[in-house]
């Protein structure tokens, strides 16, 4: 359904993204997992026409997204990060303005204005004011907005910002019978609770490069790393020797790559401590999980901020 | 053309919610008319038209004074879609950006067209304005036609300026400077020598000269051709610098 090919874009000197490729099929749903300013949201605006890249090619169910917009640009429906709706008009009112915008007719329009409504627990709210929902309503209200004409891909960026839990299941089911009734969804996220909830296929974004695909599983069976995390009742300067870790903070280290927790509790009991006076407070073994694959994969935190790491040509 | 009415039919339903700024802009002409009806028409008996009663000058007058006030919120309708975030979604629709903004200014014609009848219905009532042996038909041509042409200068302001402030800024001045120079205030021949030279650069010049054929010379519509032509082309004029300017993809700020 989307064909993505070797997608550049640069605002100036700071490149967003570097030769992007990335298949999505019908019927599924990808998550694209990256920091904020990876280039998870300039790919999104590049594949519903809004940005237009330097080089590479983007096709919605075959169609050009740059040489036909219009037709391919029926096929999409998108939920951008910032929220968007009319304030000053009821739920309603901004369904039916999205179904218009896309043709549809009278009957099919006020039809998937209900459905969209009952999908995402907006029914009771169809004729309050935009201005007058919470958050998370608002939310729910912006991707519905996307919905309402049954794209064949669903773009949503970051929908659970700022939503509460009940918002966030809801939208997760709403965009799992999206891709059940055959639509290809792609989602970002940071949140990786979502992203296993989703059941989705992961693909890791970085510095404007696609980094690794694959579902959850295959990807923590890929990138595996297990490892040893200890806390000391004081900061050292380096571990013992043989020991190469990773300083997490002032007082915990990890230490990755077949070291067992028996053998780096035992040296820091046999060398460190003693040079040092510091002791090992506690010790655990660390399963692999999203988020250290992720850190593997990409080398940074999700949680890390790359506002002061600009790329530049 | 589905997704021009699309917007439009939302353009119409945004303004439902919030009437407010319709009813002040027809209210300000309705209360300025009666306070410079008599003096106007001594204006008007001073440069040659004996027995008018003031209605001739006041009621257009302060229509088209107040004609970029009406439309200056085209461009507060397309700046609103940037500050309320909507404006990527629509954009990322299957409309054209062009039909995006024709959806977004032709309920501001519809609306100038309601608001300068119902000021001039309130001429009729309350002001004893009457045709005169003037032509209706050619009363709705100067109307369509200035509406038309209003409306596509604040677009062009909005095409061009970044932030609302600047767009609404020209708008204000220029409905002023405008009115002023084009004969809104007083009667064409009371102008400075400077001002009744420059004021057929302005839409409100040929706006009054087509109001004033009909009510105070009994024009028909062959008598206001050359104003209403003249206020089309430069409504088509505005609105291809408009389109030629609009860039779909600018950032616009609502406040700034």
């Amino acid at each position: 359904m989307l064909k993505v090919r070797r997608v550049k874009k640069s605002y100036g000197q700071v490149v967003a993204l570097r030769g992007v490729d990335l298949d999505v099929d019908a019927g599924s749903v990808v998550a694209l997992l990256g920091r904020n300013g990876a280039g998870k949201s300039t790919l999104l605006s590049a594949v519903a026409g809004l940005l237009q890249p330097d080089s590479g090619t983007i096709e919605v169910a075959g169609i050009d997204v740059w040489a036909e917009p219009n037709k391919a640009k029926s096929m999409v429906g998108i939920a951008p990060q910032q929220t968007g709706i009319y304030r000053a008009v009821s739920v309603r009112e901004n369904l039916i303005f999205f179904a218009e915008l896309a043709g549809l007719r009278r009957q099919d329009r006020n039809r998937q204005v209900s459905d969209v409504a009952e999908q995402l627990g907006l029914t009771h709210l169809l004729d309050r004011k935009a201005t007058q929902l919470s958050g998370g309503e608002a939310r729910r209200l912006h991707t519905a907005c996307a919905l309402v004409h049954h794209p064949k891909l669903l773009l949503l960026d970051e929908p659970t910002v700022g939503a509460d839990v009940a918002t966030r299941n809801g939208l997760i089911e709403a965009v799992r019978n999206m891709a059940e009734d055959g639509a290809a969804v792609v989602y970002t996220t940071h949140y990786l609770p979502e992203v296993s909830a989703l059941d989705a296929d992961i693909v890791v974004i970085e510095q404007g490069q696609v980094l690794a695909r694959g579902t959850q599983g295959e990807l923590v069976e890929r990138y595996r790393t297990e490892g040893v995390e200890i806390e000391l009742d004081r900061p050292i300067d380096a571990p013992p020797a043989g020991l190469e870790g990773e300083r997490l903070s002032s007082l915990r280290w990890r230490f990755d790559h077949g070291h067992s927790l028996a053998d780096v509790v035992g040296r820091f009991a046999a060398e460190l401590t003693r040079a040092d006076d510091a002791k090992v407070v506690a010790a655990e073994l660390v399963r692999p999980d999203l988020e250290r694959v992720f850190l593997t994969i990409t080398g940074v935190s999700l949680d890390d901020d790359p506002s002061d790491k600009e790329q530049t040509i | 053309m589905n997704a021009v009415l699309a917007v439009a039919r939302h353009q119409l339903r945004i303004l439902k919610g919030d009437p407010g700024f319709l009813v002040i802009v027809i209210l300000m002409p309705l209360a300025i008319m009666p306070i410079m009806r008599r003096s106007l028409a001594v204006n008007l008996e001073a440069v040659g038209f004996v027995g008018a009663d003031g209605s001739e000058q006041v009621v257009p007058g302060q229509i088209v004074l107040f004609g970029f006030f009406a439309a200056g919120n085209a461009s507060f309708s397309l700046f609103r879609e940037h500050g309320w975030h909507t404006w990527d979604r629509i954009r990322a629709s299957a409309a054209s950006p062009l039909a995006l903004l024709a959806g977004i200014s032709l309920p501001w014609i519809v609306i100038h067209v309601f608001y300068q009848f119902t000021l001039l219905g309130a001429g009729w009532v309350f002001f004893g304005l009457r045709l005169n042996g003037g032509s209706a038909a050619a009363l709705v041509l100067v109307s369509l036609a200035f509406s038309f042409t209003t409306v596509s200068l604040v677009m062009l302001s909005a095409a061009t300026f970044r932030t609302i402030n600047q767009s609404q800024a020209l708008v204000n001045v220029g409905a002023m400077v405008f009115g002023g120079v084009g004969g809104a205030l007083v009667p064409f021949e009371q102008l400075p020598g400077w001002a009744q030279t420059i004021a057929p650069l302005t839409p409100h010049y040929w706006a009054m000269l087509g109001h004033r054929r009909i009510f105070l010379e009994a024009g028909r519509v062959a008598d206001t051709a050359a104003p209403i032509a003249v206020l089309v082309a430069i409504g088509l004029v505005a609105a291809g610098l408009g389109a030629i300017r609009f860039r779909a993809d600018e950032t616009k700020e609502f406040f700034a």
